[in-house]
């Protein structure tokens, strides 16, 4: 169930707020793609922005960036109104696309090189940030690589360094970590906690929860262009009263066992497949023992026994749904 | 100045086609206008033809006949018997074999002095060529001076010598002022062929260069950035205008190296003129590059429509083939592209012979017009990239 307290404004953590959007209204058509969206991001932090597939994230950051009009609402950065021609602003912004944003006709240098220079005129200059970045993505070996000749994770690695060799102190991820194996994802993760490190402030879009997890301080889930809820990732996971997932291995169940377990204080849930049984609980001291002592009296053996604490996950399909949307 | 060179950058890693349609097309075109320099010359020599004479009747009038056929042709010896004839004739050994009958003279005084006509001689013309009709023909023609002269009285010397006087007054030659010398030919076949290797190779160029500017992730990473829009555009319109620039020069270079060095100091303004087109021209070819880059077409639509339309222009602007070879409706047709105009004002430059405001006018008319359809094509492709822009806002 989504929070009505967090379509209120998000307040920062911090008193210096570096992003703050207020009423955002973006409409095409009849469609409204962003309604009455509040937010506000403190320096240093990472924030994420998270939301199923159509939610209004994409448009939000394009409106963040002045790449769309919008209907209603104020955008400030830095303590100003964003506008088109806030070249001042747009100056300390990074952006890492969704899509890799890179010219397929120049090499890993030249990519680095001419999206800094966007940024940074003097080449003197130039040369020193796009060592740096280079470095920072670990991309030395392939600095003469066209990108055709880069695999999906140096990829990455590459659409990162374009977006951050200018040294932005505002720095827009749209899920940079998409089709990417394991290590690099971890490698990306890793530099976007140094890039924080180093006092970038940072918006961080995902479906992976795991990674809002990790890396973000404070998260606000979007819904049919709304902020649903927000808040750091633990006082999402007690917004919504979810506990632990319980899983045993029992082999059988009967329809008896089910309902004596569904009847337990605290279950949410009972399904059965593939002889294991898994039971979603809310909040309480004592699950796993409750249910474990239920399966007890009523002479079922159980094998394995699996407890996992509420994610970001549960957080996300308990506010959002669990059906499919793009299917819907 | 980052951002064209970022722009020229990308060009270059598209060398494949400058080396196509630039390199290889204008090296096409120069060869093309090199075989027009053996085939033309500014020099006029008159035809000699060979010809064979057998004289049986050995008069004044016949050994003047003899004379005058001889002067100016290549005389061959030939016997006076029915074989070597026909040997001469049936291997072509010379155009124009004349038989002058015995009597002949005689006959023609006797025949101008009365009613009758001249005398036949016996002439027989090779079937290889044309020229010795010609022959045949100055022949009649001084036969019927010297049968015009006889029939005023006199010996056969008197009737010769008059003939010899009146034909000598009758060809007046004067001496036109020239003011200025025609283009070589083959500059101007090099020249008009180029307009194929301008257009391809500016139009796939500028295509390319915007397809990858317009990719959507990499335009709002570009808008994005503290890099205003007048910026890029500038950036952009200095690297059209650098493609359109290279291509002319080295069109335009190659073709005066090479075919035209002389016109250099002999017609400069003939020259200027030609260069002007081009130029136009390749600037032409520049905004129909921006307008198929604002479609987003791929890189083998944009090669087809380079070709294609190319092609097009070129023969619809008499580039490959005289106008006057198409059909009316063709021609008509054609006014409405821009090679014809430029077309117009090359041809006009490289046939000027005097170099006046009132002859350089026109063409350079004829050069706005080309470069009207420019500034066309160019409005278009900035509206249609307008409303590109405003689609995906």
């Amino acid at each position: 169930m989504p929070n009505p307290q967090a379509t209120e404004s998000v307040t920062p953590l911090s008193s210096e707020t570096v992003v703050s959007i207020s009423n955002l209204v973006k409409r095409y058509g009849e469609v409204v793609a962003v309604d009455h969206l509040s937010l506000g991001i403190a320096r240093g932090e990472i924030f994420g922005l998270l939301g199923p597939n159509g939610s209004g994230k994409t448009t939000t950051i394009n409106c963040l960036l002045q790449l769309l009009d919008y209907d209603h609402g104020q955008i400030e950065l830095f303590g100003k109104p964003m506008r088109p021609d806030s070249y001042d602003i747009k100056r300390k912004i990074g952006i890492v696309p969704q899509e890799v944003a890179v010219f397929d006709e120049l090499t890993v240098r030249e990519n680095v090189d001419s999206f800094c220079a966007l940024y940074v005129p003097q080449s003197s200059r130039r040369r020193e940030l796009v060592d740096r970045a280079i470095e920072f993505v670990g991309l030395q070996k392939f600095q003469g690589f066209r990108p055709k000749k880069l695999s999906g994770g140096l990829l990455r690695r590459l659409n990162i360094a374009c977006g951050i060799a200018h040294q932005p102190s505002l720095i827009i991820m749209d899920e940079p970590t998409v089709a990417v194996d394991p290590q690099s994802r971890n490698s990306i993760l890793d530099g976007i906690g140094r890039l924080n490190r180093d006092g970038a402030t940072i918006i961080y879009t995902s479906h992976y929860m795991e990674e809002v997890e990790r890396i973000c301080r404070r998260v606000l889930i979007m819904d049919h262009g709304r902020s649903v809820a927000s808040g750091t990732p633990d006082e999402l996971k007690a917004m919504i009263g979810t506990g632990e997932r319980i899983s045993v291995e029992t082999g059988t169940a009967s329809e008896a066992i089910i309902e004596s377990i569904r009847m337990l204080p605290h279950v949410r849930s009972v399904e059965f497949s593939e002889g294991m049984l898994h039971v979603q609980c809310s909040n309480g001291a004592h699950n796993l023992s409750e249910v474990l002592g239920a399966l007890a009296r009523e002479h079922v053996g159980y094998g394995r026994v699996l407890s996992e604490p509420p994610t970001l996950n549960d957080v996300f399909l308990e506010i959002t749904g669990r059906e499919l949307r793009d299917e819907s | 100045m980052p951002t064209f060179k970022t722009y020229m950058r990308i060009l270059l890693a598209h060398r494949i086609y400058i080396v196509i349609y630039l390199v290889i097309i204008s090296i096409t075109g120069i060869a093309i206008g090199l075989s027009t320099a053996s085939s033309s010359s500014q020099h006029f020599a008159a035809t000699s033809s060979r010809v064979a004479i057998i004289d049986r009747d050995d008069s004044e009038l016949s050994r003047a006949l003899s004379a005058h056929v001889a002067e100016g042709n290549t005389l061959v010896p030939l016997a006076d018997d029915k074989k070597s004839v026909q040997d001469a004739l049936a291997q072509d050994a010379v155009s124009y074999l004349l038989v002058i009958p015995k009597g002949w003279g005689h006959d023609l005084m006797v025949a101008a002095a009365g009613d009758g006509t001249a005398p036949a001689l016996e002439a027989s013309v090779s079937y290889r060529s044309g020229e010795g009709f010609l022959v045949d023909q100055q022949v009649k023609s001084y036969v019927q001076g010297l049968f015009g002269s006889a029939s005023l009285g006199g010996s056969q010397g008197d009737a010769v010598r008059t003939t010899d006087e009146s034909w000598g007054k009758s060809i007046g030659v004067s001496t036109i002022g020239q003011r200025a010398t025609p283009l070589p030919n083959p500059l101007l076949s090099a020249a008009l062929f180029s307009s194929y290797p301008i257009f391809a190779s500016v139009t796939v160029c500028i295509a390319l260069l915007m397809k990858a500017l317009n990719a959507k992730a990499l335009r709002g990473r570009r808008v994005a950035s503290p890099q205003s829009p007048r910026e890029r555009n500038v950036a952009l319109v200095a690297a059209c205008v650098c493609i359109a620039l290279i291509a002319w020069a080295w069109n335009f270079g190659l073709q005066v190296t090479l075919l035209g060095r002389g016109a250099i100091a002999r017609s400069p303004a003939q020259l200027g003129i030609v260069g002007l087109a081009l130029l136009t021209y390749s600037l032409v070819s520049a905004s129909v590059g921006f307008l198929v880059g604002q479609l987003g077409i791929s890189e083998n639509a944009a090669n087809a429509v380079a070709n294609i339309f190319g092609m097009v222009l070129s023969v619809l602007g008499g580039a490959w083939a005289d106008l006057s070879l198409l059909p009316d409706a063709l021609v008509a047709v054609a006014h409405f592209t821009p090679f014809y105009w430029a077309y117009r004002a090359i041809e006009g430059a490289s046939a000027m012979r005097v170099v006046s405001t009132s002859s350089v006018l026109p063409l350079v008319g004829c050069v706005g017009v080309c470069m009207l359809f420019g500034i066309a094509i160019l409005l278009v492709g900035i509206a249609l990239g307008r409303a590109r822009t405003r689609q995906l806002g």
